[in-house]
């Protein structure tokens, strides 16, 4: 007998692997449902939103409001209060799922902020750390795994295809606990804005998570205000102003625009042109109808500021290979004047970096009917295992445990960790030790699984949280909302990869001058073809049952 | 000038094609030099240096080992490389053991079912298992947090099979039926007459098991919760992805480590490597260009 493999044996193999390989679809395609299915909230029953009941926390030097301006902290406060005066936790064990963007944490018995966690909680907190970039798989493997969940899953923001369906089947319904009034048995999630519920929105009209807050504004400009200074340039510009200063500050080997390979992803490099232009935040909303932001002629107008940007040699040559650390990397040495990035880069690890080569900043929008977009107010939610009232309760109570408010003893231990061991309290201020590059709330993303609603706080920075504070009043009370935050679409959850690829490809050719603007409306409709008319249906249907 | 009958690629070169051959030569070297000695480089410069210097360091100013410091304490990576240590040591035995065996037998051409067997193996070739349906299999099979998570799914990999199996084919019939004739049976042929002719082919195929189960990270994401059973892989890739893509999709406070550590990363997890492969790489181009053209 002779193992030869002829080609005609290998022919069928292949086919007979196809036929498997076609089989899922097929089958998928069986129980395909209406679009939103039993996860939209169009027809159902709404739960009312957490009522907000905000802490009375420590004065703060200059105060918040409701346009998103995140209360101004100089200095820490001088003496901490309790939020939490019941027992959490029975000692019992609570298994925790969340994603790291860190190093793994050091095991419980040598770790003194997770036996300090512990103790406070008065559980075994079991954390099962994911690394980001395989947070999708992890999660695709966990909603196949059956049964056996943990006691509480943490859901960024990240679209995962029928993640609403498996939260609404697996996980509990939480709407009588934290519905209406019921939440204010749990203080510190009362005191969670309406904006960040809103952000993480309703399941089939019930509530399913406890939002992780995140401030208003959203992707901003970051700046090099000494180098601005020296140019005289005005803290409040014009278009033509915007566009001088980036030339100004170009010229031996240094840009005035620092964009990155990313931005390109998707609408990451427009959101502070689009915003300046007056171009809604993503989608504007008429008689119920979705348009897409893309579509307006504000949009294009931030286009051309951008054509007009490369065009004048202002952007980093590199622009679309670079990567974003090496981005950062160079505003922090000065090499580039600005640059695009998360709000949540105000935090004292960018401003050692900086390491006072520069007084950093945020732009200002640039055109007089700007309309700066806000973030969709959460990074993320987390769900509890269903199981019976009282054990669902407890799980509430460590969540509502670690959201305590800034100024309180539980969240001077959630953040900083233990007072001599992991920080200490010098003028004023709070000193992180050694021990805290090993054992903190990033390694062991407690605060993945709740978090307070943030303030503006900078240890050793009092003037940069200050330039901050003054940015969000001057910029944060004519910023607009997402209006399709918090509601659900089933095409953009499978398919936001792709149309975000279609805009961002786009968006490229057109800026970079691979394609006249008057190719745009092209791409636009390759968008539309490609789900983005589906996803605007979508996200009227539900905006409609949301209202 | 002395002119032979000898080819052109038999004579001395001229000076001139000399220089040219060693430039030529220098310029293949520095592109493969210059990328490792950046990124040695950058592990032992200070951070300000990196940042001064944009993310990469060709001169460290200020040396500092704070990189190597920052990755070594704690005894997370200790542990790790002990976790990779154990499981490339007896997966690799393991899986040679039973690619020895496997790519053997399905060499034999008197073996029964040997050519749906051998089907049945390519098969897996072409359509690999997907992630979810992999991640069942394990947890069924009771490997979920287990070490064995890691080993047993891969023990056998095709293409390394089919090169042994080739290699196998390529010894001369004759040898085996003297074997044979002298008394041997299945095993002790395969023992004392096929292995010690296939020494290359056992060094490279067990190089390829070596490497692969040391590099892998993936697998105990998705098959382990408890992250003190991590490789070294999974936790030094943490160390250089972790953090990166959070600023850039979500605008989050990134947690990335500064590329100077991300380079002591890249240093350690490729030296172990690096310091096996003189041994094995004599065998190296013998073993696998042996295998690959005797099917």
């Amino acid at each position: 007998m002779d193992h030869r493999i002829d080609r005609r044996s290998l022919l069928r193999l292949t086919g007979l692997g196809a036929l498997g390989l076609a089989a899922p679809s097929l089958l998928s395609a069986c129980g395909g449902s209406a679009p939103g299915g039993g996860v939209s909230n169009a027809g159902k029953d709404l739960t009312p939103w957490p009522t907000h009941v905000p802490f009375p926390g420590p004065t703060p030097d200059a105060p918040g409001d409701g346009s998103g301006v995140q209360p101004l902290y100089l200095t820490y406060p001088d003496r901490t209060v309790r939020s939490v005066h019941d027992p959490v936790g029975d000692g019992s064990d609570v298994t925790v799922l969340v994603v790291s963007y860190g190093a793994p944490p050091k095991p419980v018995g040598d770790n003194r902020y997770w036996q300090a966690i512990n103790a406070a909680l008065g559980v075994n907190l079991e954390v099962t750390v994911v690394p980001d970039p395989e947070y999708g798989q992890k999660m695709a493997t966990l909603m196949a795994s059956g049964d056996d969940l943990p006691d509480m899953i943490m859901f960024t923001n990240l679209a995962l295809p029928h993640a609403a369906e498996f939260v609404q089947a697996r996980c509990a319904d939480l709407s009588e606990f934290v519905g209406g009034d019921a939440v204010k048995e749990f203080p510190n999630l009362a005191n969670i804005p309406t904006h960040a519920w809103q952000g993480m929105g309703r399941i089939g009209g019930r509530l399913h998570g406890i939002p992780l807050e995140r401030p208003t504004p959203a992707n901003s400009l970051f700046v090099n205000r000494t180098a601005m200074d020296a140019a005289g340039i005005p803290k409040d510009w014009t278009t033509e102003q915007y566009l001088d200063a980036m030339k100004e500050l170009t010229g031996d080997r240094r840009w005035g625009v620092g964009w990155f390979k990313t931005l390109f992803g998707g609408l990451g490099a427009v959101t502070y042109h689009a915003g300046s232009t007056g171009a809604p935040n993503s989608w504007s909303v008429e008689d119920g109808a979705f348009t897409h932001t893309t579509t307006t002629p504000q949009f294009q107008q931030a286009l051309e500021v951008m054509r007009e940007l490369v065009e004048a040699g202002t952007h980093y040559p590199d622009s679309l290979t670079t990567s974003s650390t090496d981005m950062q990397s160079h505003f922090h040495n000065g090499t580039v004047a600005s640059i695009n990035d998360g709000f949540g880069s105000v935090n004292p690890s960018f401003l050692n970096k900086i390491n006072g080569r520069f007084a950093p900043d945020l732009g200002r929008p640039y055109g007089p009917q700007a309309t700066p977009w806000q973030s969709n107010g959460t990074f993320g939610y987390v769900t509890v295992k269903k199981a019976d009232p009282a054990r669902v309760k407890l799980l509430l109570r460590v969540v509502d445990y670690l959201s305590a408010p800034f100024g309180t003893e539980e969240y001077e231990l959630a953040n900083y960790g233990v007072e001599g061991e992991h920080f200490t309290k010098e003028a004023g201020g709070i000193q992180l030790t050694d021990l805290y590059g090993q054992e903190n709330n990033s390694l062991l993303p407690t605060k993945y699984i709740g978090v307070a609603p943030s303030v503006l706080y900078l240890p050793g920075h009092p003037d940069v949280a200050k330039a901050v504070h003054d940015w969000q009043k001057a910029t944060l009370p004519r910023s607009v909302r997402n209006p399709g935050t918090g509601l659900r679409s089933a095409t953009e959850a499978s398919r936001s990869a792709q149309l975000n690829q279609v805009l961002g490809d786009g968006i490229t050719a057109v800026v970079f001058g691979r394609k006249p603007l008057s190719a745009w409306p092209d791409v636009v409709a390759q968008w539309r073809q490609a789900g983005g008319d589906r996803v605007a249906e979508e996200l009227a249907a539900e905006h409609a049952a949301n209202r | 000038m002395s002119r032979t009958n000898s080819p052109a690629w038999m004579g001395r070169p001229t000076p001139a094609v000399r220089v040219a051959k060693a430039v030529a030569l220098t310029v293949v070297v520095a592109l493969v030099v210059f990328p490792l000695w950046t990124v040695l480089a950058t592990s032992l410069a200070a951070p300000q240096d990196v940042i001064a210097n944009g993310g990469w360091v060709v001169w460290p100013e200020h040396f500092s080992s704070d990189a190597y410091a920052e990755i070594l304490r704690g005894g997370i990576i200790t542990r790790a490389l002990l976790v990779s240590t154990g499981v490339t040591v007896v997966g690799t035995a393991l899986s040679l053991l039973c690619t020895i065996g496997l790519a053997y037998t399905l060499s034999r051409p008197e073996v029964y079912g040997g050519k749906p067997m051998l089907l049945l193996v390519l098969f897996t070739f072409l359509f690999p298992p997907g992630m979810v349906p992999l991640f069942l299999v394990v947890q069924g099979t009771g490997l979920f947090d287990s070490y064995a998570a890691l080993v047993l799914p891969f023990l056998v990999n095709v293409f390394n099979l089919v090169v042994m199996r080739g290699f196998f084919q390529s010894i001369p019939p004759e040898l085996i039926d003297a074997a044979r004739i002298d008394g041997a049976g299945e095993l002790g042929i395969l023992r004392q007459v096929v292995l010690p002719l296939s020494k290359a082919v056992v060094a490279v195929i067990g190089l390829f098991y070596a490497v692969a189960y040391w590099n892998r990270f993936f697998e105990a994401i998705i098959y382990f919760n408890d992250q003190t059973r991590w490789p070294i892989g999974t936790v030094l890739r943490q160390y250089v992805t972790g953090g990166a893509s959070l600023a850039e999709t979500s605008g989050e406070l990134a947690t990335a480590s500064p590329q100077s550590v991300q380079m002591a990363v890249v240093v350690l997890a490729t030296l172990p490597i690096v310091c096996v492969y003189p041994f094995v790489q004599r065998y190296f181009v013998k073993g696998v260009v042996t295998g690959a053209v005797k099917a």
